[in-house]
């Protein structure tokens, strides 16, 4: 099948948007039962038909971006599933009950880091600020709570009177209070 | 008529250009015959440059207005240890620009390092309109395979300036794969070991009759053949000094000479096992009188000063492998690329660390130019059934806080690929989002580099935390990155992506490209094009 031929146009564009709904699996069209070899040969057969370069010469810019959009999103299935560590995680995933937020693999520690994201560099204003602030969230990682309460202390020292640290503050104090009564309670 | 497309191999010391004619790789050769050209521009007085084999018979008399060995500082910044490196050895005079940029200066006038590469594009593309008697504009142009944003953006910029369609940025290694496996019809496991003038790339690959998949790839940006010289160099002023109590390490034009003699040197040692050095009044003693370089040097003296250097590269070899799961016995061919890997003790090392003898059919200083020019064939052409499947050699990082950065994508990662990621804004009314995006395999950014800062606005103004952007980072075919955000409720792309890096902007390039399309270039014994 030459999917640079016009009839094929449509078909294209319609799956560049339903794609956002299909697993890796789907995407490869392969069964979860599948085997690497099985992935590997799949990857050839959609990178023969749907490699961007085939669509090189191709004025159509719609078309082109399509195929891109759903060429890289077989790349990244070849990618998670040939992955021994990524491929259960990702089965995982997609058989929980959030499984149309997991669609697209992410790293467990990374959904965590993403938390980290959220107050980037802008709560902390000076460097050493910064640096005591990124060990806090380190720490808060890890649900240390007190060793997160000392570098947010120390944050504190650098920058007095910064309100997002000492509403930061604030919530890890509820957050202690609660974990020492948790921890009094039979 | 069927267009033609070029495939330039810009190398450290020298170039190539081929094109696919009649279904043939037709190297293209300069008026003399010539079909390696040097990667050296010579500036003159009267405001007109020479380029190539011509620009490089002038590092002698004309040092300080001649620059070569440019690809070592593209897209590096000014305060990258390679780059005061270069300041101390090159007799041409590099200075900072904008942004920590590198800019050489050449009889009051700096040129960016794209701009100087241009340069050499356009002596390429000269030579091969005067070849095929028509104007020729579409290229693919080669990249050491562990080459990073910076520098690939840097080298499509210097395609632009010249006035070339840059189709794609391929890697070496992988072109060279391309012209070994084309039209073979095999299917087997092959290691490209790309030893260049500057660069030292490893890359394995799985080729099938129209597949060629990069398994794995690996490499060192500041090991290459110039090395090499510069060991013998070293060598050399030791030797000198011992000899007649004199330092040359101050003395240009001596060094000048010397360097050309290590070059020469080395060459020799991949034919002979003795090269005697000669150069006639080196230097002057203290009383004036003029003194002659004489050394004999060994090839085994030789081969000790760069066996550590050949266990660098081994180093690589052995984390590519590692990548791709494979053992030297799972590979069926082993290819060498550039120059250097002439030498015996680089053919000797590698066959034995690959337990094969190396192929021995192609010749190492073309291969990379032919494969190009049958990448940029198969990009015309849309019934094209090669397909190149090629992989990321850096982890690609985005900065957080302090000086810690999280991986976005990995490297070895096969390409074109994209991640979105979705951040919350942090502050009430917060009206930009700012991130920095780095290459590395360090968690430091400061062990990474820097790739760029992006800045996104033009989204809701609400509460901290109330709006939600979802930014992509995209690795294209060409291995270049980039970034753009969207907010996830509206699904409105967010303005002005700032990008601030020591690359050019758009001005910058219009710029350049007006400048080096007048420019005079003399001795070519071809006139600009109108």
């Amino acid at each position: 099948m030459d999917y640079t031929e016009e009839k094929y146009r449509p078909v294209l564009l319609k799956l560049s948007k339903d794609i956002d709904g299909m697993d890796y699996f789907q995407i490869l069209n392969l069964p979860i039962s599948c085997n690497k070899a099985d992935i590997k040969r799949q990857y050839y057969n959609l990178s023969r038909a749907l490699h961007p370069d085939k669509f090189f010469q191709l004025g159509d810019e719609p078309l082109k971006q399509a195929v891109k959009k759903i060429y890289k999103r077989v790349t990244e299935s070849y990618t998670v599933l040939r992955d021994d560590k990524k491929r259960p995680a990702y089965l995982k995933q997609i058989s929980g009950s959030e499984r149309m937020q997991h669609l697209r693999f992410s790293e467990q520690d990374e959904q965590s880091m993403t938390q980290q994201n959220r107050s980037q560099a802008t709560v902390a204003q000076t460097p050493q600020g910064q640096k005591c602030y990124a060990a806090y969230l380190t720490e808060m990682g890890k649900k240390n709570l007190d060793a997160a309460w000392r570098h947010l202390q120390s944050a504190m020292i650098f920058e007095t009177g910064n309100p997002k640290l000492l509403e930061l503050k604030s919530e890890l104090e509820a957050l202690r209070k609660a974990a020492a009564e948790g921890e009094g309670s039979p | 008529m069927k267009p033609i497309a070029m495939g330039i191999d810009l190398g450290t010391s020298n170039s190539c250009v081929s094109i696919i004619q009649d279904g043939r790789v037709t190297l293209i050769p300069n008026e003399w015959g010539e079909k390696i050209h040097a990667s050296v521009v010579s500036f003159w007085e009267d405001g007109s440059v020479s380029v190539g084999n011509n620009a490089k018979r002038q590092i002698i008399t004309n040092a300080a207005h001649t620059v070569y060995s440019t690809k070592r500082l593209i897209g590096r910044f000014f305060f990258s240890e390679e780059v005061q490196k270069a300041i101390d050895l090159m007799p041409y005079q590099i200075v900072e620009g904008p942004n920590a940029s590198v800019r050489v200066a050449m009889r009051e006038r700096q040129y960016s390092l794209a701009e100087i590469a241009s340069m050499i594009l356009k002596e390429l593309k000269q030579i091969t309109e005067s070849y095929v008697g028509h104007p020729v504009t579409k290229a693919v142009i080669t990249v050491p395979a562990f080459f990073n944003d910076t520098q690939r953006q840097a080298t499509k910029d210097a395609g632009q300036i010249a006035g070339l369609e840059v189709m794609r940025i391929l890697n070496e290694p992988t072109a060279a794969a391309l012209a070994y496996g084309f039209g073979q019809n095999i299917n087997q496991k092959v290691v490209i070991y790309d030893l260049g003038g500057g660069t030292f790339d490893v890359s394995i690959l799985e080729i099938g009759s129209d597949v060629f998949e990069v398994l794995a790839t690996s490499g060192d940006t500041f090991l290459g053949g110039d090395d090499f010289d510069e060991k013998i160099m070293h060598y050399m002023i030791d030797d000198f000094r011992k000899k007649h109590g004199i330092d040359l390490k101050n003395d240009l034009n001596a060094l000048q000479a010397i360097k050309e003699a290590a070059e020469q040197a080395k060459k020799t040692f991949s034919t002979e096992n003795e090269a005697s050095v000669y150069i006639p009044s080196l230097a002057a003693s203290s009383s004036g009188r003029r003194i002659d370089y004489k050394l004999k040097l060994s090839r085994q003296e030789f081969n000790k000063m760069v066996v550590e250097m050949l266990q660098r590269t081994f180093l690589v070899c052995d984390e590519a492998m590692a990548r791709a799961q494979l053992e030297a016995s799972d590979i069926d061919g082993v290819i060498l690329v550039g120059g250097p890997t002439r030498l015996p003790i680089v053919r000797n090392a590698v066959g034995q660390y690959f337990q094969r003898e190396p192929n021995i059919d192609l010749d190492p200083d073309l291969v990379v130019s032919m494969g190009a020019a049958i990448q940029a064939d198969a990009l015309l052409d849309e019934r094209t059934t090669t397909f190149l499947l090629d992989v990321t050699p850096q982890t690609l990082r985005l900065g957080t806080v302090g000086d810690f950065t999280e991986p976005i994508i990995e490297k070895n990662t096969s390409i074109p690929i994209d991640r979105t990621r979705t951040f919350v804004t942090a502050s009430d009314y917060q009206e930009q989002v700012v991130m920095k995006i780095y290459q590395g395999e360090s968690r430091l950014a400061s062990e990474c580099q820097l790739l760029g800062e992006f800045s996104f606005s033009g989204f809701k103004q609400a509460k901290r935390g109330e709006v939600s952007i979802a930014v992509t980072f995209e690795i294209d075919t060409d291995g270049i990155v980039n970034v753009s955000a969207m907010e996830v409720e509206t699904g409105l792309q967010a303005s002005s992506t700032i990008r601030l890096a020591s690359g050019l902007n758009q001005g910058d390039l219009e710029e350049a490209k007006a400048r080096v399309a007048q420019l005079n270039m003399t001795q070519t014994g071809l006139e600009p094009e109108g």
